[in-house]
């Protein structure tokens, strides 16, 4: 038999397939400018070449999700049950999407700051997007894997972007030996899941709908064997992994502060929304606790609030900082998760969502005002800028108040869908964490704004100018987005709650 | 061969490697180690596959060994180039960024 394959539904993930390798042949046939006298060899593609071909891949995909999907409601399965496309899923693409845009226009700057080639870079980019948004469509573990895989793998290589640099080389190796060590550990929860399907059914599938029914049946029977719950929280600790939850974030510190910072950037957006959607995806609703994980993740999101808000306290890296409040924000989309109700699923869809924009714009800031040669990462390097630059100085205001979640910026409205979804479902003691956590974010949030306004820039700080219009754009467009979303959340709540009942309504 | 067996059998290995990740300062050492664990994870499969019948697991399997060569060959690249910056592939040697 032939399995239908319709590749139809596909569009968007084969656009930026095609986008990376078209990258890749035009980048052997740029005309090179001869690097004078730097060790880092030639600098290519001054025109923009490459950013381009990424961003028209980038945007088409974004405009097939976003118009070109036809009137369909209901999920449409293709391969064989393989590859799913429904609301929930195309629109966390999107959020994905929206994020990816912004960093590579960051990336542009940073690109030209550290005078570097930009063909294999952007490639990366966009095959690891693509893994992004074959991970959004996989109910099937076989598509997990290699989605997370095709994501991951790429990230390695774009950590370690900077070979000559100590830091770099050590963010990409952590993060390879991390990054797989976790792939195996949830590989290892899959095969015992797919073994207790096996025994249990009669029928051995890796799909994991049918996974779900199985555990739920077997639960309720009484019937479910150790085997299967070692499998489940086995499955969840490598995903808890990408996501960087306490216990398992002790890389993140590390290769956020070494990794290129347009990649940190997109990283800690992108990379936690996508986990969160599989998270939701896999182990949403009545699963959770069949399998007894509902404490386990109550613990385990208390935690990560709790840690990732006090350790970004005592940090002097402004990146590293935000790394640790990246930790955080994983926290309160892991309560979303918990509570995985339409409203719950709903609110962690606009979390990430107001999460992305509030975070690129805070890295935006970082590499406006680096320049070549200078990296801004340390409170020391932000002294002062706030006055000198005002404008630059409110981005980076606005952004640290949206984080915070002070209204009426989106990250309040967030926070506060989340709180509510999860007070509506009973949890009201990781509620009162999630409030008392986010008061302790209040003193790292306002850091940056009180060392760029309230100190006197060291003598001969100047204006920071000839920035690439990339960077112009990505800066105003997450500060807009980040009070545009706060302003007006109504339509995306909507939104959100819309493609979170499909999800719902296919459990 | 009954399923205990199996699944014991898959699972000391899967325990060597992590135990080789966590304890070894080689890192091929330690990518050698994450390999066994992915071989763990292939025997579990085939292994629970040949049990219950069911094609789906020889897929999975196939797919850990590309991804497992692919992940090697970007391991490689990276600790060669570490080699090549530091003169060392012990994970002692980090000392940039403070875990």
């Amino acid at each position: 038999m032939i399995p239908s394959m319709d590749f139809g539904l596909m569009v968007p993930e084969l656009l930026l397939i095609a986008a990376g390798i078209v990258v890749l042949l035009a980048d052997a046939f740029l005309p090179r400018e001869a690097g004078k006298d730097d060790p880092r060899g030639d600098v290519n593609d001054p025109r923009g070449i490459n950013l381009g071909i990424t961003l028209v891949g980038l945007l088409a995909a974004g405009a097939f999700i976003a118009f070109g999907r036809g009137d369909v409601t209901g999920a449409q399965e293709t391969f064989e049950g393989l590859f799913i496309v429904d609301r929930f899923g195309d629109a966390f693409k999107m959020v994905a999407l929206l994020g990816t845009i912004l960093g590579v226009l960051l990336s542009d700057g940073w690109l030209r700051n550290q005078r570097l080639p930009t063909g294999a870079f952007y490639a990366l980019i966009l095959f690891a997007t693509t893994g992004m948004l074959y991970l959004l469509s996989a109910t099937d573990m076989v598509m997990v894997f290699v989605g997370l895989e095709l994501m991951s793998i790429p990230l390695y290589c774009l950590a370690a972007a900077l070979r000559w640099e100590d830091r770099s080389v050590e963010a990409g190796v952590k993060y390879l030996v991390l990054g797989s060590f976790a792939t195996a550990v949830m590989l290892m929860g899959f095969a015992l899941l797919y073994g207790f399907v096996g025994i249990y059914t009669g029928e051995a599938t890796t799909r994991l709908d049918a996974v779900v029914t199985a555990v739920n049946a077997a639960s309720a029977a009484g019937e479910l064997p150790g085997f299967a719950l070692l499998g489940g929280v086995l499955a969840m600790i490598g995903l808890l992994f990408k996501m960087s939850a306490v216990p398992f974030h002790m890389w993140t510190p590390d290769v956020y502060e070494g990794s290129p910072t347009s990649i940190t950037a997109w990283m800690s957006v992108s990379v936690k929304a996508v986990t969160a959607a599989v998270l939701l995806r896999i182990f949403g609703g009545e699963v959770l606790d069949a399998l007894h994980l509902e404490g386990i993740l109550w613990v385990v999101a208390a935690l990560t609030m709790f840690l990732g808000n006090t350790m970004a306290l005592t940090q002097d890296n402004v990146k590293r900082m935000l790394a640790y409040s990246s930790v955080a924000h994983g926290g309160y989309m892991l309560v979303g998760v918990l509570a995985a109700s339409s409203a719950g699923s709903a609110a962690v869809l606009f979390y990430a969502a107001a999460y992305t924009f509030g975070n690129m714009a805070a890295f935006a800031v970082l590499i406006y005002l680096s320049r070549v040669g200078y990296e801004v990462e340390t409170f020391d390097d932000l002294k002062g800028l706030g006055t000198k630059m005002p404008l630059v100085g409110a981005v980076m205001g606005i952004s640290m108040l949206s984080l915070m979640g002070i209204p009426p910026l989106a990250g309040f409205f967030g926070k506060f869908a989340i709180f509510r979804a999860a007070v509506t479902e009973g949890y009201v003691w990781l509620t009162v964490i999630g409030l008392l956590t986010s008061a302790i974010s209040v003193a790292y949030y306002l850091r940056p704004i009180v060392v760029m306004f309230m100190s006197d820039a060291p003598a001969g700080t100047a204006k920071a100018t000839g920035q690439a219009w990339t960077v112009r754009v990505a800066l105003v467009a997450a500060v807009l987005v980040t009070v545009g979303l706060g302003l007006m959340p109504g339509g995306t709540l909507d939104w959100a709650l819309e493609s979170a009942q499909a999800l719902v309504a296919g459990r | 061969m009954p399923l205990e067996h199996l699944l014991l059998f898959s699972f000391l290995l899967f325990s060597m490697g992590v135990a080789g990740v966590a304890l070894r300062k080689n890192l091929l050492v330690i990518l050698m180690s994450v390999e066994l664990m992915l071989n763990a994870v292939n025997l579990a499969f085939v292994g629970i596959a040949r049990l219950v019948g069911g094609h789906d697991a020889h897929v999975m399997v196939m797919m850990i060994y590309v991804v497992a060569a692919v992940e090697v060959a970007i391991g490689m690249a990276i600790v060669v180039n570490m080699y090549r910056q530091k003169d060392t592939i012990s994970v002692d040697s980090f000392d940039a960024l403070r875990g």
